[in-house]
C-alpha cells in the first residue's frame, strides 16, 4: 500500500499538534486557575441628591411685615458710593462720598441707615433690615481704583497671578466673593496649596473627608475650617465617595449659598456663606 | 543542519500557538482588578477578541468613583516580544479642562522585549504632537513634545528645555 505522506513527515505534524495542544492547555489551566472570568465595572450612580439652595423659613426670624417698616432713613445702596477700603485684621474702614461729600466709616458704622459690616479687597458689604448689600470700589479717572498703605489695603490692580475675593463675616454666615470660589474652581492646584484633605473610612466605607492642614491667612482659613474638621455634607449632598465631592467641585460655580456640615470634635456643626 | 531546523520549527509554532491562544479577554480582565485596587474602573462598551488583538470599545474610566476620562477605541496588541496599547479619541472631563488638555486624538504605548525597562509613548491631539518613554525601573516618565500648535492649559505643566517643551513627571 501506498502512503500519501511520508511516515516521518506525519510523525512531525503529529508532534506539532500535540506541541499546539500543550500550549493551549496551559493557557486553559492558567484562565482557569488564575485569571478571572470577568471584569469589574464601576456601578454608575443614578438620580444623584442636587445641591439645595437654603432659604430660611424659621418662623423665628423677623416676619414679612415687619421688613416694610421704614423707620430708617428712606435710601438707596446707589447713593452710597465706595471711594477707599482699608482692611486689617481688626480693623475695617472704608471711605465713602454720600451725596457728594466724602465720610469715613468704620464697622458697625451707618450711613444712609446702612451699617457697615466689613469689607473685601474691592468691596464693602453694609446691611440694613437684615439684608446684606455689596458696594464696589469705584474706579479712578486713570482706570485705577483706591486704595493706599499697607498689604491690608486693597485696590482692584493686582496681578492675574494673585486671588481676587474676600470673604467677609457677616455674623451668622459668611460672604463669600464667587471671584474667590471661580479661582480656586479654576485652579484646583491652588486649592490644595492651602488646604489639606483626607479621606476618612471606617472599613471599606468612606465616612468623609478630613482637613488635614489649612494654611494660616488663607481663604479657607477665613471660611471657619479647622484642622480635623470632617467635611460630611455640603449642600445636602453627602460627601461620602470621590464622586460626590467632585460633583460638588464642578457645580460650585453656580451656586448661591454653601452649607458645610463638618464634625469638629464630637460636635456636629453647619457653616454657612454666601456668594455674593 | 536538519536538526536546527526542526528546533527552531518547534519554537515558531510554540510561539504562534502561545500568541494566538493567549486568554486576552481573561488577562484583561485581569488588568481591571489590578487598576480596580488602585480606585481605577474600566467600563466597556464592547469588547472584540482578534488573533492578536483585543479591541475596547467605548470605554469610560472612572477615578476613584468619577466618571473623568472617555475612551472612544482602546485596541491591545501582543506578539510577546513586541506589545502594543493604541488608544483613540480620548476626552478628560471638562472640569480638568484648566489643568489638562480635554481631547487628545490618539496615544499610543508599546513595549519591545530587548529594551524592557522602557515603554515607548507617543500622541498627538490639538495641542500638538509628543512621544517619549516611561522609564519602569525609575518609574519616570519624559515627554517630549515635538509638534506645537496651542498648548493653552498645558504650558503650565511643561517645562522647557534645549529640545523644546517637555513634560516630566515621577510616578
Amino acid at each position: 500500500m501506498k502512503h500519501l505522506f511520508k511516515p516521518q513527515t506525519l510523525k512531525w505534524i503529529v508532534i506539532l499538534l500535540i506541541v499546539v495542544l500543550v500550549v493551549k492547555l496551559i493557557w486553559l489551566a492558567i484562565e482557569m486557575t488564575l485569571l478571572p472570568t470577568s471584569g469589574i465595572n464601576q456601578a454608575e450612580e443614578v438620580g444623584g441628591k442636587s445641591l439645595y439652595y437654603r432659604v430660611n423659613l424659621s418662623p423665628n426670624k423677623a416676619s414679612a411685615p415687619k421688613k416694610t417698616l421704614k423707620q430708617v432713613p428712606v435710601g438707596s445702596i446707589k447713593d452710597i458710593e465706595l471711594l477707599a477700603v482699608y482692611n486689617a485684621e481688626d480693623t475695617t474702614v472704608v471711605t465713602v462720598i454720600y451725596k457728594g461729600k466724602s465720610k469715613v466709616l468704620g464697622r458697625g458704622e451707618k450711613i444712609n441707615g446702612f451699617t457697615l459690616e466689613g469689607a473685601g479687597s474691592n468691596y464693602a458689604t453694609f446691611s440694613k433690615n437684615g439684608k446684606v448689600y455689596r458696594v464696589n470700589l469705584i474706579k479712578g479717572e486713570n482706570g485705577s481704583t483706591s486704595g493706599n498703605g499697607r498689604s491690608g489695603i486693597s485696590s482692584r490692580g493686582k496681578s492675574s497671578s494673585t486671588v481676587e475675593g474676600e470673604i467677609v463675616d457677616a455674623g451668622d454666615h459668611k460672604i463669600v466673593d464667587r471671584s474667590l470660589l471661580s479661582h480656586y474652581a479654576q485652579n484646583m492646584d491652588d486649592i490644595y496649596k492651602n488646604i489639606g484633605i483626607t479621606e476618612v473610612k471606617e472599613g471599606n466605607t468612606l465616612k468623609g473627608f478630613k482637613i488635614t492642614f489649612v494654611k494660616r491667612g488663607s481663604p479657607f482659613a477665613k471660611l471657619g475650617v479647622q484642622r480635623g474638621d470632617i467635611i460630611k455634607s455640603i449642600n445636602g449632598q453627602e460627601i461620602n465617595s470621590y464622586n460626590a465631592a467632585f460633583n460638588v467641585y464642578k457645580n460650585i460655580g453656580n451656586v448661591e449659598n454653601l452649607t458645610l456640615v463638618i464634625l469638629r470634635g464630637n460636635k456636629e456643626m453647619e457653616l454657612e456663606y454666601e456668594i455674593n | 543542519m536538519q536538526m536546527v531546523k526542526k528546533v527552531l520549527m518547534i519554537f515558531f509554532i510554540i510561539w504562534f500557538a502561545f500568541v494566538l491562544f493567549i486568554p486576552k479577554q481573561n488577562l484583561y480582565y485581569k488588568l481591571e482588578q489590578e487598576l480596580a485596587a488602585q480606585g481605577i474602573k474600566i467600563n466597556e462598551g464592547k469588547i472584540s477578541e482578534g488573533l492578536f488583538t483585543l479591541q475596547i470599545d467605548e470605554a469610560v474610566v472612572y477615578i476613584k468613583g468619577i466618571d473623568l476620562i472617555h475612551v472612544k477605541q482602546a485596541s491591545f496588541f501582543s506578539l510577546l516580544f513586541y506589545s502594543s496599547i493604541d488608544l483613540k479619541g480620548i476626552v478628560v472631563d471638562k472640569s480638568l479642562s484648566s489643568m489638562v488638555p480635554t481631547n487628545l486624538e490618539e496615544v499610543t504605548l508599546s513595549h519591545v522585549i530587548w529594551s524592557p525597562r522602557y515603554v515607548s509613548v507617543s500622541g498627538h491631539g490639538v495641542f500638538g504632537a509628543f512621544e517619549g518613554t516611561i522609564d519602569l525601573a525609575e518609574r519616570k516618565v519624559h515627554l517630549d513634545f515635538t509638534e506645537i500648535t496651542k498648548l493653552g492649559v498645558l504650558k503650565r505643566q511643561l517645562k522647557e528645555g534645549e529640545k523644546g517643551w517637555y513634560y516630566e513627571t515621577s510616578f
